[in-house]
C-alpha cells in the first residue's frame, strides 16, 4: 500500500490477502503449523520408541540402526522388574497422599479466608508464593532445610529440649515424608486458589434462598455450597492428581530417588534406566507400559473434566 | 436506497436443524418492515442471511438490482444494529461513530466533520469523549443508530435493538425511530418478537413460525384478518380467546356448537360443517346482566386503569377474557351472560388454518 | 460481638501459622544465601543477622563474579569459569524461554480464534490438545532423545545437510513450544470466548475484513488476556527441568538444570552459592506471578476455571 511499492508487489499482496480473507482459508490455515507441530514432535518420535522397546540398545553401544532385535524381552523385563512394579506403586501412594493434604489445607484455608475480611489481600497473596517457586529449587530449598544441622533439627531442638540431629535423608521413611511434605508446601497454594476462585464465583441467591429457609450455616455448607462446589472439586483433583504423578524435578533436587530407590518415583526411575543405566530399549519399553498406564487415567481424566466443565457453564448465568 | 429482495432462502444448519426453510419476501424502497415471531422463528437467521453475517443452504438475496447471495457483508453496503448493539467497548464514541468511516480510508477532516454531523442529529455530541461503558441505555442506542447512519447505508437492519431497554425508553425509541425512518426514507427490516413493537412501527408486518412465513401485511390486517390461529394468537394482548367445538348445519344458517355454547351463525362465513376452532378478541367480548348470551362465572379481575380484564368461567378447559371498560362493576362470583360480537368472529379447523 | 471476635482471632492465628509455614522456607533460601562458608550448616544455626553472624554479598559475588574475588591463581580461574557458565545459563534460559512463549503465544492464539469462531478441529478438539498435556514429560523425554540424537544420523544417511536437534536451542524451542501450546489454546478460548461476536459482526457490516476486524477489534479486547498467557506461559517454560536435562547440556544449559549441576556437584555441597542462584532465579518468576495473580486459576486449570 506504500506509494514507493511497485505495482507488481502490491499487486502480489492484494492477491495474498484475498487469500487470507476467505473463511476456509481462515478456518483451517491456524490449525496447520500446530498439528505439524504435534505430529512431527509427539506422534513419529512415538512410532520411533516403539520400534527401540523392541530392540536390545544401549546408547554406548553405537547406532540403534545395528542393535540386535529384542522381541518383548524388554517388557517382559520391566513387567517382572521389582524396582519398576515398585516404583509405580510409589508413585501412586505418594500422589495419593500428598494430593489429599492439599486439598484438605487448601480446602480449609480457602474456606478461611474466602469472605472479604481485614488483612485478606495479604493473606492470599502471601499463600500462593510457593507455587511461584521452581520445583528445581523447592527441592533444592528443602535439602537445605533437612540438612541434620539444618534450621528444621534446630527449631526441633528447642521445642523438644534436646538435641535433635535427625539424618532425613538417610532414613527411607523420613526420606519419603520429606518428598510429600515438599510436594503440599508447594502445590496447596494451586488448591487454594481453585477452591477460594470456587467458593467466591457461587452463586450468592441459593445461598440466601437456604438461609431464609431456615438452614444453619452448616446445612447451608454441607447441602448447597459443596454440592455446586463439587465441578469445582474434581477440577482440583484431576489437575492435582495429573501432576503429581508426573513428579520428577522436586524429588530430583531433593533426593535424586534416594536412600537407596526409597523416593523412586516412575520419573526418576525411567530417567535414571535410560540416562544413568543407558538401557534406552528398556526405557522405552517401560515408558510405553507407563504410557498405557497413564493413557486410562488420563481418558479418566478428560471424561470428568468434560463433564463437570459441561456443569460449571450451566451454573454460570 | 435500495429494495430487499429474498427468493426461497433456506438454512439448514449443520446437524440438520432447518432454521429457514423457504423464504421469499420483496421489501419495496424505503418501506419499513418488521419480521415477528417467537425465539427461535428464524427472523434473525433470515436478518443474518441479508448482511451476510450467514451463509443461506439455497436461495438467493437481491438488493436493488445486485444478486448479493455472494457477497462479503461489507459489501453490501447496509448498516445493522444489533441486538447487544455492539458499541466496541474499548474505542471511545467519537470513534465508534468514525469506525465504518476509518476503515474506508477517509481522511481525517472528513471523518471529524461527518461525525460531528451525525452526533448532532442523535443528540450525542456530549458523549463524543466517553467510552461505550458510561453510557446510558438510552444513550448507547443513539450511538450505535449513529454509527449506523454515518456510510448513509442503502438499508438499516435492526435485530431486536431495543431489547435491552426498560419499558418506558423502549416506547420512547420507538417514535424515534419511525421519526427517522421518516427523516432518511431508507429501507428499515427490524427483527422484533415483541408484537407490540412490530405493530406500533411497521408499514408491514411478516410473522414467522418455524423458519417459515406465515402471513405479510399491514399490521392492522394482520390483527384484525390473521390467516391462521397462529398468528391470531400471536398478536393482542391478552391474546386472543380460542374456543374449540364444532360448526353444524342448521335452519337458517350454520351453528357454532361447543360443550357449553351455542352460537347461531349467518349461512355467509362460507364455512362448511365439521370440527372447529373459534377465536374472539377480547374486546370483542361484552357482558349483560340478562336475556341473550351464554352464562358464565367471573373468576378474577385485572384492573388497567382505563380497561379492565374480566377472566370469565364458562365450563371449558380455560378461562374466557373480556376487556371491557373500567366503569362496569363487576366481582369476583358474579354471575352474568357473556355477548360475542358475531362481526368479528374467526374459525379455525383442527389445523389452525383460517376457515371463516 | 464476643464471639465474632475470638473467631476472628481463630481465623487470623489459623492463617498466621500457615504464613510462617510458607515463608519460612523462602526466608531460609534469602538468609543462606548473605551467609558465608562457615555459617551455611553450622550448628547452634544462626538465625540473626548482624547478631548470629555477619551478612555478606559473597556468595553473590562468586555467582556473578562481580568485582573479583580475593581468591587467586587457580582458585580465581575456577571461579570464572563458574561465573561464565551462569551467565550462559542465563542467556540461554532467556533466549530459549522468551522465544518459546512467543512463539507458542502467537500459534495457539490464532488457533484459539479459529476454534472459538468456527469450531476448527471439531469439539473434542481442546480435549485431544489437553490429552497431550497430561502426558508425563518423561514418556516424552525417552522418544524425544532417541528423536533428536537419531536426525542428524538419519538425514546424513539421506544425503542431506546435517541438522542438529539435540543440545540445541532450536531443539528445546521447538519442543517447548508444543508443551506449552495446550496452556495458551485453553486459556485464549476462554479470553476470546469471553469478546460477543456481535462486535465482529458489526465491524464487517461496516467494510472491514476479516483481518482487519481481528486487528481493530479482537485483538485490543484481548491483548490484556494475551499479556496474561504469554506471562503464564514464561513461567511454565523458566521452571522446566526434565526435558531441558534430558535433551540439552553441555552445550546448551538452561538454568534450573544448572541448578542441579550444582547439586550434584561432587566437591561438597555449596550452599551459599546456591542460595543465591535460587534466589536468582526465584525473583523474576514471582514477579511475573504476581502481576497476573488474578488470572493464575485460569491458566492452572485450563482456563475451566473463570473469575
Amino acid at each position: 500500500m506504500a506509494p514507493t511499492s511497485t505495482p507488481k508487489d502490491s499487486e502480489l499482496r492484494v492477491t495474498l490477502r484475498q487469500w487470507l480473507e476467505r473463511e476456509s482459508v481462515f478456518r483451517v490455515l491456524p490449525l496447520l503449523p500446530v498439528q505439524l507441530l504435534i505430529l512431527s514432535l509427539l506422534a513419529v518420535p512415538f512410532l520411533l520408541t516403539i520400534y527401540i522397546s523392541l530392540l536390545r540398545w544401549r546408547i554406548t553401544r553405537g547406532f540403534w540402526t545395528a542393535a540386535p532385535w529384542g522381541g518383548v524381552t524388554n517388557f517382559v523385563e520391566a513387567l517382572t522388574d521389582e524396582d519398576f512394579l515398585y516404583a509405580v506403586l510409589r508413585t501412586f501412594v505418594f500422589a495419593g497422599f500428598a494430593v489429599a493434604f492439599e486439598l484438605l489445607i487448601g480446602f480449609g484455608l480457602a474456606l478461611l479466608t474466602y469472605r472479604e475480611f481485614r488483612g485478606r489481600r495479604v493473606y492470599l497473596t502471601v499463600f500462593l508464593i510457593p507455587m511461584m517457586i521452581i520445583p528445581v529449587v523447592v527441592g533444592y530449598d528443602f535439602s537445605m532445610l533437612l540438612v541434620d544441622t539444618g534450621p528444621l533439627n534446630s527449631v526441633l531442638s528447642v521445642l523438644t529440649g534436646q538435641d535433635v540431629r535427625i539424618r532425613w535423608m538417610s532414613d527411607y521413611r523420613t526420606a519419603q515424608v520429606a518428598v510429600v511434605l515438599a510436594d503440599i508446601w508447594q502445590w496447596t497454594p494451586l488448591t487454594f486458589l481453585i477452591f477460594v476462585s470456587g467458593l467466591s464465583a457461587l452463586p450468592p441467591e441459593p445461598i440466601k434462598a437456604a438461609r431464609v429457609m431456615g438452614a444453619t450455616r452448616g446445612q447451608v455448607f454441607r447441602h448447597v455450597q459443596l454440592p455446586l462446589l463439587k465441578p469445582v472439586i474434581v477440577i482440583a483433583v484431576v489437575i492435582r492428581a495429573m501432576e503429581a504423578l508426573k513428579i520428577f524435578d522436586m524429588p530430583m533436587l531433593l533426593t535424586q530417588g534416594g536412600p537407596g530407590n526409597a523416593t523412586e518415583t516412575l520419573s526418576i526411575f525411567l530417567w535414571r534406566n535410560a540416562w544413568v543405566f543407558n538401557k534406552i530399549s528398556y526405557a522405552a519399553a517401560a515408558s510405553l507400559l507407563v504410557l498405557v498406564l497413564f493413557s486410562g487415567v488420563i481418558f479418566l481424566s478428560i471424561w470428568l473434566l468434560k463433564r463437570e466443565r459441561a456443569q460449571l457453564e450451566e451454573v454460570r448465568p | 436506497m435500495a429494495s430487499i429482495r429474498l427468493d426461497n432462502l433456506v438454512k439448514r444448519f449443520s446437524g440438520g436443524v432447518e432454521a429457514v426453510g423457504g423464504v421469499s419476501l420483496d421489501i419495496a424502497d424505503g418501506e419499513f418492515v418488521v419480521l415477528v415471531g417467537p425465539s427461535g422463528c428464524g427472523k434473525t437467521t433470515t436478518l443474518n442471511m441479508i448482511a451476510g453475517l450467514e451463509r443461506p443452504t439455497a436461495g438467493d438475496i437481491w438488493i436493488g438490482n445486485d444478486r448479493v447471495t455472494d457477497w462479503e457483508p461489507g459489501d453490501r453496503h447496509l448498516g445493522m444494529v444489533f441486538q447487544s448493539l455492539a458499541l466496541f467497548p474499548h474505542l471511545t464514541v467519537f470513534h465508534n461513530i468514525a469506525f465504518p468511516l476509518m476503515i474506508k480510508h477517509v481522511s481525517r477532516d472528513g471523518i471529524a466533520a461527518r461525525v460531528s454531523a451525525v452526533a448532532a442529529t442523535l443528540r450525542v455530541t456530549h458523549l463524543l469523549s466517553k467510552r461505550p461503558a458510561t453510557l446510558s441505555g438510552g444513550e448507547a442506542q443513539r450511538v450505535a443508530l449513529a454509527r449506523t447512519i454515518i456510510v448513509k447505508p442503502s438499508a438499516f437492519l435492526m435485530d431486536e435493538p431495543l431489547s435491552s431497554l426498560d419499558a418506558k425508553l423502549r416506547v420512547e425509541m420507538r417514535t424515534e425511530l419511525k421519526r427517522l425512518h421518516a427523516q432518511l426514507g431508507a429501507t428499515f427490516v427490524y427483527v422484533t418478537h415483541d408484537q407490540a413493537e412490530a405493530m406500533t412501527m411497521a408499514d408491514r408486518i411478516v410473522v414467522m413460525d418455524q423458519g417459515r412465513i406465515h402471513q405479510v401485511g399491514p399490521p392492522l390486517t394482520i390483527y384484525n384478518d390473521p390467516t391462521n390461529r397462529f398468528v391470531a394468537g400471536f398478536f393482542g394482548v391478552p391474546a386472543m380467546n380460542f374456543i374449540e367445538g364444532e360448526l353444524r348445519e342448521a335452519a337458517g344458517g350454520l351453528v357454532f356448537q361447543a360443550p357449553v355454547l351455542r352460537l347461531g351463525l349467518a349461512r355467509t362465513t362460507g364455512a362448511g360443517a365439521g370440527p372447529a376452532v373459534l377465536g374472539v378478541r377480547p374486546e370483542h367480548l361484552r357482558l349483560a346482566d340478562g336475556g341473550e348470551g351464554s352464562s358464565v362465572t367471573v373468576s378474577l379481575i385485572e384492573p388497567l386503569g382505563d380497561e379492565t380484564l374480566v377472566f370469565l368461567d364458562y365450563g371449558g378447559p380455560a378461562s374466557l377474557v373480556a376487556k371491557v371498560a373500567a366503569e362496569d362493576a363487576v366481582a369476583v362470583g358474579d354471575r352474568c351472560q357473556v355477548v360475542l360480537r358475531t362481526d368479528k368472529l374467526v374459525f379455525f379447523d383442527a389445523n389452525g388454518a383460517r376457515i371463516a | 460481638m464476643r464471639r465474632g471476635r475470638v473467631a476472628a482471632g481463630l481465623r487470623h492465628a489459623v492463617l498466621g501459622a500457615w504464613v510462617l509455614v510458607v515463608l519460612f522456607p523462602v526466608f531460609w533460601m534469602v538468609l543462606t544465601s548473605f551467609k558465608d562458608a562457615g555459617d551455611w550448616v553450622s550448628w547452634p544455626t544462626r538465625w540473626a543477622p548482624f547478631v548470629d553472624f555477619e551478612p555478606t554479598l559473597l556468595n553473590y559475588r562468586q555467582i556473578f563474579y562481580i568485582g573479583g574475588t580475593t581468591q587467586s591463581g587457580e582458585l580465581r580461574r575456577e571461579a570464572a569459569e563458574q561465573a561464565y557458565v551462569i551467565w550462559k545459563g542465563m542467556a540461554d534460559s532467556v533466549v530459549i524461554v522468551t522465544i518459546a512463549s512467543v512463539a507458542s503465544l502467537l500459534l495457539g492464539s490464532a488457533l484459539a480464534y479459529a476454534i472459538s469462531r468456527f469450531r476448527t478441529g471439531g469439539r473434542n478438539y481442546p480435549y485431544t490438545i489437553l490429552t497431550i498435556r497430561m502426558l508425563p514429560p518423561i514418556v516424552v523425554a525417552i522418544p524425544m532423545l532417541i528423536y533428536y540424537t537419531s536426525i542428524p544420523e538419519l538425514f546424513a544417511n539421506l544425503g542431506g545437510a546435517r541438522v542438529e536437534f539435540f543440545d540445541t536451542y532450536s531443539g528445546l524451542i521447538l519442543l517447548y513450544i508444543a508443551t506449552t501450546l495446550p496452556y495458551v489454546i485453553w486459556m485464549m478460548l476462554a479470553f476470546i470466548d469471553e469478546v460477543p461476536r456481535e462486535l465482529e459482526h458489526a465491524a464487517r457490516l461496516m467494510g472491514a475484513g476479516r483481518l482487519s476486524t481481528i486487528g481493530k477489534v479482537v485483538f485490543p479486547l484481548v491483548a490484556s488476556g494475551m499479556t496474561v498467557t504469554l506471562l503464564f506461559v514464561f513461567i511454565l517454560n523458566w521452571s522446566e527441568f526434565l526435558l531441558a536435562l534430558t535433551l540439552s547440556q553441555p552445550k546448551v544449559l538452561t538454568l534450573p538444570v544448572l541448578l542441579n549441576k550444582f547439586q550434584s556437584a561432587v566437591e561438597g555441597r555449596l550452599y551459599g552459592p546456591q542460595a543465591a542462584i535460587g534466589t536468582v532465579v526465584t525473583i523474576p518468576v514471582v514477579i511475573l506471578g504476581f502481576l497476573i495473580q488474578k488470572h493464575l486459576v485460569k491458566g492452572f486449570s485450563f482456563g475451566m476455571i473463570r473469575r
